[in-house]
């Protein structure tokens, strides 16, 4: 456990330092990559002043970020001790195409972290795109569905918001071959067999692989939990008293920007179009290829607009 | 002497009586015996050349194989012993030897009334299987975890006497031919019935099941902590409540409670501690303690870890080719260490915890006085029993 070394005020300073540089720098790349070969000297002099400038941010974010005790290995019962931005959805950890986050030194049993975000008031603006997952936590059965692995729930305070990290651990993580993206991610990291740290990345299709119904999973095993506030961080799996269970909130995942809250739809409607062809739920494993074949156009020049007609 | 070939993974086994111990191993193969070993007790005051060779004994002398597992037996570096017990088990054990001399070969021995079995595994592995195969109860898993390490000892002593409890609570029902719905039991009840269990020793209920099968627990059961009782409503095993209309606090029966309590009620087969002792370059030591109880749900893996001076109980319900694949790291973790069997002369091992209020005392051997011992107890009513007794004071066995 680490607390933060910024007050929330430093913080939103350096954010806001950090915005203005990062959309100058933005701009005078745009000038940069118009006639790459006689970018003015001045222009490259203030491009190189920027890099440094974020770099330095970076690395005081990094720094101050604090670090939770965000779940419990059932196996091991080692905590999960998470560098994560708790004060709002804003920082920089929260960037989905760019996330800032520290390299972890996370349990031998751990296998990912996934999360969800229900999201209170009021909501940040931020200059980039944040994904914190669905408003409600859910499970990955082809995940669960392996032996020796078990999954999480745990609550955490993100600003205003209520976070819920859903952690998953392994008896042989080695064994573990397709994760899960990261929270708030759309890759993760493991390290391989040669112990190099590498990444990768669930696919696209990902949200049809989820499972909200919770209760059976706990009844069998493989889902535990951890009572909100308990900072003993003890590891239950009475469903009865569960809080998680009677979750309420959408379980598309929310996609924000700029203070304004989407969701990401396109799977769900991957999703029904399929259901609707096949006349039954889709399975829970990635998706074959003759299934897409089923729902998706075979011509080449299928999409655009669905109005067009050729003569 | 009985030598016969398995058709399973466990090769070859032998019997052997303890009286021809002596004659075979010291007379006519000229072992030294070290106090780690199985024949220590039996050997200690063999004076060589003074019992006379059976047919039986002579003919095991002259086998090669045995040879080479008396050799293993006589030396040893690693051993794990299981105390067997609890459930619908009378108390017994199960030990297994291995000698880096003999590479991965381990040698099982299963002391029984007049004659002893010896057994030989090729690998850690298979010997793990086969005592799993003893000791285990064939589940498939998926059971939840209601006791998700890290756990401290008052807590698994407080879940143990909740599963008790709720036990004892059905049994009480069913002489009283009634069903009570939500039965419950005052602090005190539960205060003063634990306390009774923890010195009973009465293998028939779990609590003194792991105290007698995991002798060396005794001895932290004095120091462990009170947050037991807290630990075991925590986790969902008990409710506190309020009697309608009192002021005393009672305890109801919680999920965790009442599913654990009634799967030992319904399928609670037998239970084992085990220890895992090798002897290195500075005497023997353990390198891992445990606890399983199996049910016809799970077999319940307990492994105890001391952590900064504390205790820490690892829980896991597991299927029973899990708990062969976890009894078999258990034995393997065994092998990777530095063995020296030539230290084991100066062994001392704790023989019985005897528990005397709050705090235990340990009674010890000197490495002069005698070889290592393992707790004895009645196999009929698993009562402790004095060194040298002929007859158990409780039930009158002979033993």
């Amino acid at each position: 456990m680490r607390q933060s070394t910024m007050t929330v005020s430093e913080r939103a300073e350096l954010l806001a330092r950090h915005t203005v540089a990062h959309a100058r720098q933005g701009d005078l790349l745009a000038v940069v990559d118009r006639d790459p070969e006689h970018a003015p000297p001045e222009v490259l002099q203030e491009l190189k002043a920027l890099g440094e400038e974020i770099g330095g941010l970076w690395e005081q974010y990094l720094a101050a970020l604090p670090i939770v005790a965000v779940s419990r290995s059932p196996l091991s019962g080692d905590l999960l001790e998470y560098a994560i931005d708790i004060v709002g959805v804003d920082g920089l950890w929260w960037n989905y195409n760019q996330p800032l986050r520290p390299l972890q030194q996370l349990p031998a049993d751990f296998v990912g972290l996934a999360g969800a975000l229900h999201l209170g008031a009021p909501l940040e603006k931020t200059p980039f795109e944040v994904r914190p997952g669905p408003e409600v936590p859910y499970v990955v059965p082809r995940l669960l569905a392996a032996p020796g692995v078990c999954a999480v729930f745990s609550q955490v305070q993100i600003g205003p918001h209520v976070g819920y990290a859903i952690a998953y651990f392994a008896e042989h993580p080695e064994q573990v071959a397709n994760r899960i993206n990261t929270w708030g991610t759309d890759f993760y990291e493991v390290v391989d067999s040669q112990g190099t740290l590498t990444w990768s990345r669930d696919g696209d299709n990902a949200v049809l692989d989820r499972d909200a119904d919770l209760k059976p999973w706990m009844e069998a095993g493989k889902l535990l939990w951890i009572q909100p506030g308990d900072t003993s961080m003890t590891i239950r799996s009475d469903t009865q008293a569960c809080p998680f269970l009677a979750l309420k909130g959408s379980r598309m995942d929310s996609v924000l920007f700029d203070g304004m809250r989407t969701e990401d739809e396109p799977d769900a409607f991957a999703q029904e179009a399929m259901e609707a062809a096949l006349g039954q739920p889709v399975p829970t494993d990635p998706v074959p290829d003759e299934l897409w074949k089923l729902v998706m156009p075979t011509n080449n020049n299928a999409g655009g607009d669905n109005d067009e007609r050729s003569v | 002497m009985n030598a016969q070939s398995d058709n399973g993974t466990t090769g070859i086994t032998f019997t052997v009586r303890p009286s021809d111990l002596g004659a075979i191993l010291i007379d006519q193969l000229h072992l030294q015996v070290t106090s780690f070993s199985p024949f220590a007790e039996v050997l200690a005051d063999y004076v060589s050349g003074s019992s006379t060779m059976s047919d039986t004994a002579r003919q095991l002398a002259k086998d090669t194989v045995f040879a080479t597992v008396a050799g293993v037996l006589a030396r040893p570096d690693l051993r794990l012993e299981l105390l067997v017990g609890g459930g619908m088990a009378p108390l017994g054990s199960l030990r297994a030897y291995a000698s880096k001399a003999a590479g991965n070969m381990l040698v099982g021995v299963a002391p029984g009334d007049g004659e002893w079995d010896i057994r030989l595994f090729d690998t850690p592995r298979s010997c793990a299987d086969w005592f799993v195969r003893q000791t285990g109860t064939n589940t498939q898993g998926g059971e939840p975890n209601h006791l998700a390490p890290p756990c401290t000892l008052s807590t698994l002593v407080a879940a143990f006497h909740t599963i008790d409890m709720f036990r004892r609570a059905a049994y009480q029902d069913m002489l009283a031919y009634k069903r009570t719905v939500d039965p419950m039991i005052t602090l005190e009840e539960f205060r003063s019935s634990a306390q009774a269990a923890i010195h009973s020793q009465d293998i028939r209920w779990l609590l003194p099941s792991l105290l007698v099968l995991n002798p060396t627990l005794g001895a932290s059961i004095g120091t462990m902590g009170n947050d037991g009782l807290e630990q075991a409503v925590k986790r969902g095993f008990l409710i506190g409540a309020k009697r309608a209309g009192g002021a005393d606090t009672v305890l109801l029966f919680g999920e965790a409670g009442t599913h654990m309590g009634s799967e030992f009620l319904r399928s609670w087969v037998s239970s084992c501690g085990f220890s895992l002792d090798v002897v290195g370059p500075d005497g023997p030591r353990t390198l891992q303690r445990g606890y399983i109880a199996s049910t016809a749900l799970a077999n319940h893996w307990f492994r105890f870890d001391t952590k900064d001076g504390v205790l820490q109980v690892n829980h896991q319900p597991l299927s029973l080719e899990q708990y062969a694949q976890k009894m078999g790291d258990v034995l393997l973790s065994g092998t990777v260490v530095e063995r020296q069997a030539g230290t084991a002369g100066a062994f001392v091992k704790q023989r019985q915890t005897i528990l005397s209020g709050a705090v235990s005392q340990e009674k010890t051997t000197s490495a002069d006085a005698a070889p290592a011992k393992t707790p004895k107890f009645c196999p009929g009513c698993g009562t402790p029993v004095k060194p040298g007794a002929r007859f158990c004071a409780s039930c009158g066995r002979p033993l």
